[in-house]
C-alpha cells in the first residue's frame, strides 16, 4: 500500500493546482451528451438488436418445421448476427434492461457452476418439459432465457442431432429466439418513448452523490466499467497464467467460437460511445482542458481494436499458438492502460464513479 | 481488482476532504483517529469470537468422528451454526483491509463444487463442468488421483494436502477444499429437497468406521478433522493480526486517519451491494437453483445474510454484541458524519435499520418453514418478494453510504480536477 502513502505525499501540492482548474473550466452540458449517447449510440442499437433477434426468431421457427442439416447453417449465422448485436450493447446495464432483471434474461455468464446445462436439462426432459409458453418462460430461470441457453441448442456436441430428433429441443430454441425478439424490442421501444430526461438509471431512490444527472453517470460506469469486465472476465480469465494453462471453456460464446469477435465488437461499441457523433466524452474531455488524457485514451481504444485485427472470432486456434496467445497478452495490457486512462480522466468532469457491482468480487 | 480502485478513490476523495474535516473537528468530540482505531478492536474482538466458536466447533467433530451418533452429529452441527454468527459479522472488515481480503478464500470460498470433496448426487449434481476438470474428483474416495495428466497423492488427508494442494486445485476458485462451506458439506452432506423445505441429511454413519454408509468413513473422519483444524488455525492467524503490533492493525493505522475511515466505509459498501445483494442474494433469485444460496448444504443462509448486514451496521455505528454477552460501543463513523451533518447519519442510520428488517424477515421466514432456498423456488411471489427487499436495501443502504463517502470530501470537490492524482494503477500493480 506503499502507493497510497505517495499519493498521499502528493496531496500536500494539490492545492496549487486547484485555482487554475475550477475557473477555466466550462460548465459541461450533461443533457447535450446524453441527448447524443442516447440517440445516436444506444437506440440504434439497440434497434439493430431488435431485428437481429427478430430475424433469428423467424429463421429458427423456419428451420425447425423440416429441420435440414443443409441449412443448419443459416441458424446459427442468424444467432451469431444476433449475439453480435446484443454484443455492441451489452455495455448497457441499466434503463430499461436492467427492468424486471432483463439484462440477465438475455445472457446469463459466466456460469462458474454449470447452471446452465443443469437447467436446459430439466427442461427439456424434466416434468414440464414440451410447454414452453409465457407462463413457463415468467417462471424460468435466467439461465435458460437467453443468448448462452441458445448457443448450447445451437452448437453443442451433436447439437444439430438433437434439434432433429428430439422435438423439445427445437420447440425450445424457437420459444428462447422468440422471447428474445420479443424483449429485444420491448427494450428498443421502451428506449424511444420515454424521454431523455425520465429515463432512470439507477433502480432505486437515493440521488447520486455527485452533480451528475444518473443518465450521464450511468453511461460513464458502462463505458469506464465495461474495459475492465473485458479484460478480467473475457480475456485474463481464459489466458491464465500462461499458455499452458489458458481454459478456452473460461471464454464467453466458446461454443460457437464467437469469443473474440465478441471481444473486438465490445470495444468498437465502447469507442463509439467515447468518440461517435454528437456531444460524446472525448469532446468533454477536451473542452475541460484534459486534451492530452482525450488523446491517450483514443490511442489506447485505437490500439486495442488494431491489436485485435486479424485474430480469428474463436479463441480457441489463438490460445493454441504462441504468438497469437502473445497477442492477446498485449491486448491486455493495452486494456489495462485505457482502464486507468479512462479513471484518470474522471476527476477532470467531477465523476464520481461510486461503487459497482463487481466490487466483492 | 475493482475493489482496489474503489478503495483508492474513496482514499484519495477522503483524503483530501479530511483537512477542512480535522479542522472542524479540534473540539469535536469524535476523533478520527479514534473512531479507525476503536473500529480495530471491534475487529480484534469479532475475529476472537469466531476462533471461540471455531474451537467448539473443532471439538465437536473430534468428539463426532470418535463417536458417531445422531447426537453428535447434531452437536457438530449447531456448533457450525454457532460458529458462523461472529464470523459473518466480521466481513466488514474484509474489503478495505487487503490482509483480510487475501486470506477470506481460505475460510470462507463460495460457491464451491463439492464433489471436488466427497459423493454427490449425480443426478442433479452432474459429473463434469466446463470450468473445472476436478468437478468430481471425490478426494475422499481416491487416495490417488490422475486428472489433466496430473497424479495427485490424497492418500494421507491432512490440513496440508487441503490447504497447499487441493484448495483451488488447477487455479479454479470453486475447488473450495478448506473453510466453512467444506467442513458445512461434511457435516449435512448435499441438500437434495430441491427448492422444498429441508437441509442436507448426511447421516451419521458416514463417521462410522464399523457401520460405514458413503464409503470411506475413515478418510471422511480424516477430512472434516482437518478441515477444522484449519480453520481454527486460519482465525488464530487473523486474531493476531488484528492485535496490538499485528499486521492489519498496523496497516490500517499507519495509514492516513482518512485513509483509515475509507477503509471503513469501502468495507460496508462492497460488501452491501457487489458481495451480498448481488453475488449472494440476487443471482439466486434470477437463477431459482437450490445451489444457488450461501449455506446451501445446512440451509442457514438466511442468518448468514442477517449477521453480514449486522456486521456493517456494526462497523457504521461502532458497537457489537460479543459472545458472552458484553457489549462494545466506542467511537464511531456514525458519530463522526453526524457530527458533520446529522441528516445523513440518521439517514443511513435508518437505511442499516431498514436492511436489518429486511433480513429479519427472511430469518423469520425460514423459522416459519420457509427458507431461503423455497423462497427462491420458481412461482413463489412473496419468497421472491423478501428477498428482493433485502437486495434492495442492500442496494439503498450502499447509495446512502457513497453520499458519505461524498460528504466527507466537504469543500474539495475541485481536488478532483488535479487528475494525475487519482491514479488507480498505482494500487493495481501491487
Amino acid at each position: 500500500m506503499h502507493n497510497l502513502t505517495r499519493l498521499g505525499q502528493l496531496l500536500a501540492s494539490s492545492g496549487v493546482l486547484l485555482a487554475g482548474i475550477t475557473q477555466a473550466a466550462p460548465v459541461i452540458d450533461w443533457d447535450a451528451f446524453n441527448g447524443s449517447a442516447i440517440s445516436q449510440h444506444v437506440q440504434p442499437r439497440y434497434q439493430q438488436l431488435a431485428q437481429q433477434s427478430q430475424t433469428l426468431a423467424e429463421t429458427t421457427a423456419h428451420w425447425c418445421q423440416a429441420r435440414n442439416s443443409d441449412d443448419f447453417a443459416d441458424v446459427q449465422h442468424a444467432f451469431e448476427n444476433s449475439l453480435q448485436a446484443w454484443q455492441g450493447i451489452q455495455h448497457v446495464q441499466f434503463g430499461p434492461v436492467q427492468l424486471l432483471m432483463r439484462n440477465y434474461d438475455i445472457q446469463f455468464w459466466p456460469d462458474r457452476k454449470g447452471i446452465i446445462g443443469r437447467q436446459l436439462n430439466d427442461a427439456l426432459q424434466g416434468p414440464t418439459a414440451g410447454t414452453y409458453d409465457a407462463e413457463f418462460f415468467r417462471h424460468a430461470s435466467v439461465s435458460i432465457k437467453g443468448f448462452p441457453a441458445l448457443e448450447r441448442l445451437f452448437y453443442d456436441k451433436g447439437a444439430l442431432q438433437t434439434l432433429q430428433q428430439q422435438p423439445n429441443a427445437c420447440a425450445l430454441a424457437s420459444a428462447i429466439s422468440a422471447t428474445l425478439a420479443k424483449t429485444a424490442q420491448a427494450l428498443y421501444s421502451e428506449w424511444q418513448t420515454q424521454s431523455i430526461s425520465t429515463q432512470e438509471g439507477t433502480d432505486d431512490d437515493e440521488a447520486a452523490p455527485s452533480d451528475l444527472p444518473d443518465l450521464s453517470l450511468d453511461l460513464l460506469r458502462s463505458l469506464v466499467q465495461s474495459i475492465d469486465v473485458i479484460r478480467d472476465g473475457k480475456l485474463l480469465n481464459v489466458l491464465g497464467k500462461d499458455q499452458a494453462s489458458a481454459r478456452l471453456k473460461r471464454a464467453e460464446n466458446w461454443r460457437s467460437g464467437q469469443s473474440l469477435r465478441s471481444i473486438a465488437t465490445n470495444l468498437e461499441a465502447l469507442q463509439e460511445l467515447y468518440s461517435g457523433g454528437g456531444v460524446n466524452l472525448d469532446l468533454i474531455l477536451r473542452e475541460q482542458g484534459a486534451t492530452a488524457e482525450a488523446d491517450e485514451i483514443g490511442a489506447l481504444f485505437s490500439q486495442a481494436r488494431s491489436q485485435l485485427e486479424g485474430m480469428p472470432d474463436d479463441f480457441a486456434p489463438a490460445l493454441q499458438n504462441a504468438s497469437t496467445y502473445a497477442q492477446l497478452r498485449a491486448v491486455s495490457v493495452t486494456l489495462k492502460a485505457l482502464d486507468e486512462a479512462l479513471y484518470n480522466a474522471m476527476p477532470s468532469i467531477n465523476a464520481q464513479l461510486g461503487f459497482n457491482s463487481r466490487d466483492g468480487d | 481488482m475493482s475493489f482496489k480502485r474503489t478503495l483508492m478513490s474513496l482514499s484519495l476523495a477522503c483524503m483530501l476532504g479530511a483537512t477542512p474535516v480535522l479542522a472542524a473537528q479540534s473540539t469535536a468530540p469524535v476523533e478520527s483517529q479514534a473512531v479507525v482505531s476503536h473500529y480495530a478492536d471491534l475487529a480484534l474482538a469479532t475475529y476472537s469470537d469466531a476462533l471461540t466458536r471455531a474451537r467448539e466447533l473443532h471439538s465437536a467433530v473430534e468428539t463426532l468422528i470418535s463417536s458417531p451418533s445422531e447426537q453428535t452429529l447434531q452437536a457438530a452441527r449447531s456448533a457450525w451454526i454457532a460458529a458462523r454468527v461472529p464470523y459473518q459479522q466480521s466481513e466488514a472488515f474484509r474489503f478495505g483491509n487487503a490482509i483480510v481480503d487475501d486470506w477470506e478464500g481460505r475460510v470462507n470460498a463460495w460457491p464451491l463444487d463439492e464433489g471436488l470433496i466427497d459423493y454427490v448426487a449425480t443426478d442433479s449434481y452432474g459429473e463434469e463442468s466446463d470450468e473445472n476438470p476436478f468437478y468430481a474428483a471425490n478426494i475422499i474416495a481416491n487416495p490417488s488421483l490422475e486428472i489433466g495428466g496430473r497424479t495427485l497423492d490424497a492418500s494421507q488427508i491432512t490440513p496440508e494436502l487441503l490447504s497447499t494442494s487441493l484448495h483451488e486445485i488447477d487455479g479454479v476458485e470453486s475447488n473450495v477444499a478448506t473453510g466453512y462451506h467444506a467442513i458445512e458439506f461434511l457435516l449435512w452432506g448435499q441438500d437434495l429437497n430441491g427448492m422444498a423445505p429441508g437441509a442436507g441429511e448426511r447421516p451419521a454413519t458416514d463417521y462410522d468406521t464399523d457401520n460405514c454408509t458413503g464409503g470411506h468413513c475413515d478418510r471422511r473422519g480424516n477430512y472434516l478433522s482437518a478441515a477444522s483444524a484449519l480453520l481454527v488455525q486460519d482465525l488464530e492467524e487473523m486474531v493476531a493480526n488484528w492485535k496490538a503490533g499485528g499486521a492489519a492493525r498496523t496497516e490500517l493505522t499507519s495509514k492516513p486517519t482518512t485513509e483509515g475511515l475509507a477503509t471503513i466505509t469501502t468495507g460496508m459498501g462492497s460488501l452491501a451491494y457487489g458481495e451480498l445483494a448481488g453475488e449472494r442474494t440476487k443471482l439466486g433469485l434470477m437463477l431459482h437453483d437450490p445451489e444457488e444460496e450461501h449455506d446451501c448444504f445446512s440451509d442457514n443462509t438466511h442468518w448468514s445474510h442477517y449477521y453480514d448486514a449486522k456486521g456493517i451496521q456494526n462497523v457504521y455505528l461502532g458497537t457489537y454484541s460479543r459472545i458472552d454477552g458484553t457489549l462494545m460501543q466506542g467511537p464511531s463513523l456514525s458519530a463522526l458524519v453526524a457530527s458533520v451533518e446529522p441528516e445523513l447519519d440518521q439517514n443511513l442510520r435508518q437505511h442499516l435499520e431498514q436492511t436489518q428488517q429486511a433480513a429479519q424477515a427472511m430469518v423469520d421466514s425460514a423459522a416459519a418453514g420457509e427458507p431461503y432456498d423455497v423462497m427462491i423456488a420458481p412461482g413463489n411471489t412473496a419468497g421472491g418478494a423478501r428477498i428482493q427487499a433485502f437486495v434492495d436495501a442492500l442496494v439503498a443502504q450502499t447509495r446512502v453510504t457513497e453520499e458519505v463517502i461524498a460528504r466527507l470530501e466537504l469543500g474539495q470537490v475541485n481536488v478532483e480536477g488535479s487528475d494525475s492524482l487519482d491514479n488507480p494503477a498505482a494500487v493495481q500493480a501491487q
